[in-house]
């Protein structure tokens, strides 16, 4: 494992979200919704995520060491087996992403060693297809346009695989995509102004298209004006009754209620994962 | 592989599962109890470690979900 490797230099004094860290949430302000792998913002002192082990399923919280997610604690916790996240929590307020049904949930160990991509955590959509994770987040509050900045990979090309959704809402989705399809229909109650894929504005010609594109580390940052029939926020396709469609592999994802200082915002968070 | 079944023997096995699982804290089910949204009946996974008298089915047929345009 290559853990620790590729922080940026945003950690390189940091102890414990201590003096001299800074993070994307102290420098820009806006941040509606932030989940991550990672510390966001200097003052946030809580968990990063819960998890529950293989082993007999008990379930802890386990916070950050250094900036990143504690996964001595991790380890040493989950032992030999492996362990599924139950919620990630939001470091911006209380819309924590969660998911209660234990074979929908997304993994982050297996068999003793924490899952990477890009030499960092990272968490893999359950084995089971409709897995994915839902939040009170109400994305539609009146804001014409946000701007999203998501951290991830497409691990497995042919299966379908939703970025964002709401809870019942079937025509609430953000970036469906799937290897093989011609659909071009990615995206439903949302409007899209900007789509950049690792700082260069991209189109998606198809679904199979954006599959192939999205299926090494990216970042991928997006202009949205959510206009969902469900007004809740979550990871994957509609949680209820997902259809099929698992959640991307997942790292960070934050939400601003402007799309100010984007590329700044950008190479902040290219600088912590080096993805290009 | 899924059972099916009644929407009541389905979630007696979600319920056998989870108390045979001991999950607690934010966990507080096996799995979704599907709904035969064109037909009768319901499905559930099978847990690898629990057993019932419900009929064992491959997956759930594509027939079972509504056409919904994605």
């Amino acid at each position: 494992m290559r853990l620790g490797f590729g922080l940026g230099l945003q950690y390189s004094k940091l102890s414990g979200g201590g003096s001299g860290f800074e993070g994307i949430l102290n420098q820009f302000p806006g941040a509606s919704l932030g989940l991550s792998l990672e510390l966001l913002d200097k003052d946030y002192s809580g968990f990063c995520i819960k998890v529950r082990r293989s082993s007999n399923n008990d379930e802890l919280d386990i916070g950050f060491k250094d900036g990143v997610l504690d996964t001595a604690t991790l380890l040493t916790f989950v032992g030999s087996g492996n362990a599924f996240v139950t919620i990630i929590y939001d470091q911006v307020g209380s819309n924590n992403m969660t998911q209660t049904t234990a074979n929908l949930q997304g993994q982050i160990v297996s068999n003793g060693e924490v899952i990477l991509i890009g030499g960092k955590p990272c968490i893999i959509r359950s084995a089971h297809n409709n897995g994915g994770y839902i939040s009170t987040f109400a994305p539609n509050d009146g804001v014409a346009v946000k701007s999203m900045f998501y951290v991830g990979r497409n691990i497995n090309v042919g299966r379908r695989t939703g970025m964002l959704g709401s809870n019942t809402g079937g025509q609430d989705y953000v970036l469906l995509v799937e290897g093989g399809s011609t659909a071009t229909i990615f995206d439903s109650n949302v409007v899209i102004t900007e789509n950049k894929l690792n700082g260069v504005s991209t189109t998606f010609t198809n679904r199979d298209d954006a599959a192939t594109k999205l299926e090494e580390q990216f970042l991928l940052y997006r202009e949205i004006e959510f206009s969902f029939d469900d007004n809740v926020l979550g990871l994957g396709f509609r949680k209820i009754n997902p259809s099929t469609f698992g959640m991307f592999t997942f790292q960070e994802l934050v939400i601003f209620e402007n799309t100010d200082d984007a590329v700044a915002k950008e190479n902040n968070i290219n600088e912590r994962y080096n993805i290009y | 592989m899924y059972y099916k079944g009644t929407k009541e023997e389905c979630e007696d096995y979600n319920t056998k599962v989870k108390l045979g699982e001991g999950y607690q804290g934010s966990t507080d089910s096996w799995a979704n109890v599907t709904k035969n949204q064109n037909g009768e009946g319901f499905a559930i996974l099978k847990h690898e470690s629990y057993e019932s008298d419900m009929t064992l089915i491959d997956k759930i047929p594509d027939s079972w979900y509504n056409n919904l345009e994605i």
